[in-house]
């Protein structure tokens, strides 16, 4: 179909312009049946503590519901925390340095969840030190996996040393998440600064408490990209079920009603190529919840 | 070359190549006081240019001779890095690695500089300036002097550096900086730390789309931006020496 | 000979470490010591930010340690907190810049002239962690009720060489402890077995705090301000008893777990 374009430039630019996503993604599943290539995302943030490792589990789960077959990686080695919040933790046996080492097969140490079968995680060790995984071998060891995932997910750890170098060996594509303060956006902004050049990273705000961006003593999502200047992805609101969540190992996504879940699913939609509008925070919260059964909260 | 003495040990600048000119000098400047630096420990300055690795484990040598332990190198680039490495040394800051896009491999050496060294530096080649006859002499001097340009957002912890100019096309977000000798213009927001004149050139100039500097140097000179934040619409304005200290005008 | 060298750590990023310092070094100048605040977090530092000293930073660590300036170049003295100083990180370096034979040297010369000095720990177990630990001769575990921080917690205290190490435990909502949906801080305390320094609720409005970088023990009245200060003459020795975060019940446990470990 393209070549009887191809003779007039212009109309090809335009019809470019007009249906550019479906072009894109028609391409893209192309080259994965070409290449049968998953999609590789680091989720970083240079500051520690702002929900990469919430945001990496919830995304991994919702990646499932929606079909998809995706494998959560922990980078974090020696400080692992994956496995507790997708409350696999009882489950693990093997890790990742033992798979870099051949100490073990893949499929030995690859935990399957409990719930979303087509959802994989591969911990990281907790009794070594990132100093000990060669970058190379983490590469290596993502790229084999996107040949069998349609989706690897790698949780990066705090910082700017061998850890995240690790995390980032290996990913086409990252997410950044930040919350809506002044350290983090400027961690966020230094880890920017960190990535590969060939990497454009997306954003997630997280923690947003609406009224405190209209009391004004909280940064809104306009402030922070202001600076950071990064294609949104998602805004996520704080609510207190996400401790609850985490500390019994159920994701967010799970818990009905919960806006947080709501906002992750929306990030899952527009990771796999969805226009979903980011709500308005602003808004009162009553037009907030209405707009949230709009969406079909808890639906699957 | 320079070696400069610290509480720590010495700082050898080693930042001229071919680095086996420096071994001569290094020889003939410690034979002058051959006991003087026994059993320091030396940081080689190593620059950003490429060596040969037989070269810097002549400097190496050198030192051992004199009873000067060389334990950390100062790398500019990766390669320089992978070179120190290999010869047994320490990294003692960060190479490329950092921020290998934006990073002027030329003259990362200006930032490194302590404020005596640049001033130094600036009489010295104003002195060059006036050695030479005419207007024109002066003219073809500024007139090699670079301009480095940058497209797009300078994030935190990234930082440019350049002999003459800087301009950057896009913002310069806090936790950036800028270090020239020369002047620097920010088309966008300014909101790191800009260094102009930072050889001791007092006519330096910083201009910004949005001057809200975490701090702003010229030459010797240094200013902080004030308490309050404004919620102003921002206009065109430049930061010059004005009186003995920096003052802020309004660019037409 | 009681310890000068503290370094606030907790293994986890973003339990609060950093405000802690902050905090900490502030209700102790308040109390008359001479402190001086290290911020060991090279290249991501944020210790400046929540002080809002950022701007006036001139010379850092690594300029220290590099030989370009003297140590009393590189520290910020703080105008509203007499006797507070800041040694600042670097922002374009990274933790490879600094050794923790140079860290040693540098916290034991800061020992020689200061009351206390508290060393901001970056977040992990990597070599920024170990430069910061270097020179310090007791430690204080930052940890929040939750899962996943008290396990890096956990790790984090066998990491410490035999080094005295006692929590503080924040962002405390003894509502949601109540209800059961957040660890008590009896719970942590048995958990990570070790001294609690404090107990210090969470807040929403520290967040504007640290944004504005005007440290809460600014205002002595606040209840904050007031568990700062009180965690602050808990670390130099004094039994200042730890106050009713639940009920009277529990107090008595805790008195216990601070008591006897």
């Amino acid at each position: 179909m393209k070549d009887t374009h191809e003779t007039d430039p212009l109309r090809t630019l335009e019809r470019c312009s007009s249906d550019d996503r479906t072009e894109r993604s028609a391409s893209g599943d192309r080259l994965r049946q070409a290449t049968t290539t998953g999609r590789t995302i680091v989720v970083t943030s240079g500051k520690g503590g702002v929900g990469k490792t919430t945001a990496t589990a919830n995304l991994g789960t919702g990646l499932a519901d929606a079909g998809k077959t995706v494998v959560v990686i922990d980078a974090d080695v020696g400080l692992r925390n994956l496995d507790v919040v997708l409350g696999l933790e009882n489950r693990v046996r093997k890790h990742l340095l033992d798979v870099i080492e051949r100490q073990c097969s893949l499929d030995e140490a690859l935990v399957r969840d409990r719930v979303r079968r087509t959802l994989y995680l591969l911990p990281a060790a907790q009794n070594r030190e990132k100093d000990e995984v060669p970058q190379a071998a983490m590469a290596a060891l993502v790229a084999e996996l996107a040949t069998r995932f349609e989706f690897v997910l790698i949780d990066c750890p705090a910082g700017i040393e061998q850890g995240f170098r690790n995390a980032v060996a290996g990913a086409h594509e990252a997410i950044i998440v930040t919350t809506p303060e002044v350290s983090a956006v400027r961690d966020a902004d230094r880890i920017t600064g960190l990535l590969p050049p060939d990497i454009e990273p997306k954003l997630i705000v997280n923690r947003v408490r609406p009224a405190l961006v209209n009391k004004g003593t909280m940064m809104s999502v306009a402030d922070v990209n202001a600076i950071l200047h990064l294609p949104l992805i998602g805004v996520v609101p704080d609510e207190k079920e996400i401790i609850i969540a985490t500390n019994r190992g159920t994701p967010v996504i799970d818990i009905p009603g919960s806006q947080t879940g709501a906002a992750f699913r929306r990030i899952v939609s527009r990771l796999l190529g969805d226009d979903v509008p980011i709500p308005d925070f602003q808004e009162q919260m009553g037009a907030f919840r209405r707009m949230m059964s709009t969406l079909g909260i808890g639906r699957r | 070359m320079q070696i400069k003495g610290t509480k720590s040990g010495l700082l050898l600048h080693l930042y001229e190549r071919p680095l086996a000119g420096a071994v001569n000098e290094l020889r003939e400047r410690l034979s002058a006081l051959p006991g003087f630096y026994k059993g320091s420990r030396a940081v080689l300055l190593l620059g950003a240019q490429p060596a040969e690795a037989a070269e810097l484990a002549a400097v190496v040598a050198t030192l051992e001779q004199f009873e000067i332990v060389a334990d950390g190198a100062v790398c500019d680039s990766e390669a320089v890095a992978t070179l120190a490495k290999s010869a047994g040394l320490r990294l003692v800051a960060a190479s490329v690695a950092a921020a290998p896009r934006v990073r002027d491999d030329r003259t990362r050496a200006v930032a490194d500089r302590t404020p005596d060294e640049r001033e130094e530096r600036h009489h010295r080649r104003e002195a060059r300036r006036k050695r030479r006859n005419g207007h024109s002499g002066a003219d073809l001097e500024r007139a090699v002097e670079t301009t480095l340009f940058h497209k797009g957002t300078l994030r935190a912890g990234q930082s440019l550096s350049a002999l003459g100019n800087i301009v950057v096309l896009g913002d310069v977000n806090p936790g950036g900086e800028l270090v020239a000798t020369g002047d620097i213009i920010v088309w966008g927001a300014l909101r790191g730390v800009a260094h102009a004149g930072a050889e001791g050139d007092e006519e330096a100039c910083v201009y910004a789309l949005q001057l809200e500097p975490t701090q702003l140097r010229i030459a010797r000179y240094l200013a902080v931006s004030p308490d309050e934040r404004r919620r102003r619409k921002p206009v065109p304005e430049a930061a010059r020496v004005r009186n003995g200290r920096i003052a802020i005008e309004k660019e037409t | 000979m009681p310890s000068r060298v503290f370094v606030i750590t907790s293994g986890k990023g973003g339990v609060g470490k950093t405000t802690t310092t902050a905090n900490l070094g502030g209700a102790l100048a308040r109390l008359g010591y001479e402190v001086a605040l290290v911020d060991a977090d090279i290249g991501l530092r944020n210790l400046d930010l929540v002080l809002g000293l950022e701007k006036r930073i001139v010379y850092d660590v690594v300029d220290v340690v590099e030989g370009r300036c003297e140590p009393r170049q590189a520290l910020i003295k703080d105008r509203r907190f007499e006797g507070l100083f800041l040694l600042p990180a670097s922002q374009t370096k990274d933790k490879t810049a600094v050794d923790e034979d140079q860290m040693q040297r540098l916290t034991h010369a800061l020992a020689r002239e200061f009351d206390v000095v508290l060393i901001d720990c970056p977040a992990g177990i990597e070599h920024g962690f170990r430069n910061a630990i270097a020179g310090a001769q007791e430690a204080v575990i930052v940890t929040t009720p939750e899962v996943s921080a008290i396990r890096d917690a956990d790790r984090i205290l066998g990491m410490l060489g035999g080094r005295r190490a006692r929590l503080i435990i924040n962002r405390v909502r003894p509502e949601m402890v109540r209800t059961g949906d957040m660890l008590s801080v009896e719970d942590v305390a048995e958990i990570l077995n070790r001294e609690i320094l404090g107990i210090v609720p969470d807040d929403e409005e520290i967040i504007d705090t640290t944004n504005r970088g005007e440290p809460v023990v600014l205002d002595g009245g606040r209840r904050l301000a007031r568990i700062y200060t009180a965690i602050a003459r808990r670390l130099l020795g004094d039994n200042v008893p730890l106050p009713s975060i639940e009920d009277d019940g529990l107090l008595r446990r805790l008195r216990r777990l601070m008591i006897g470990t």
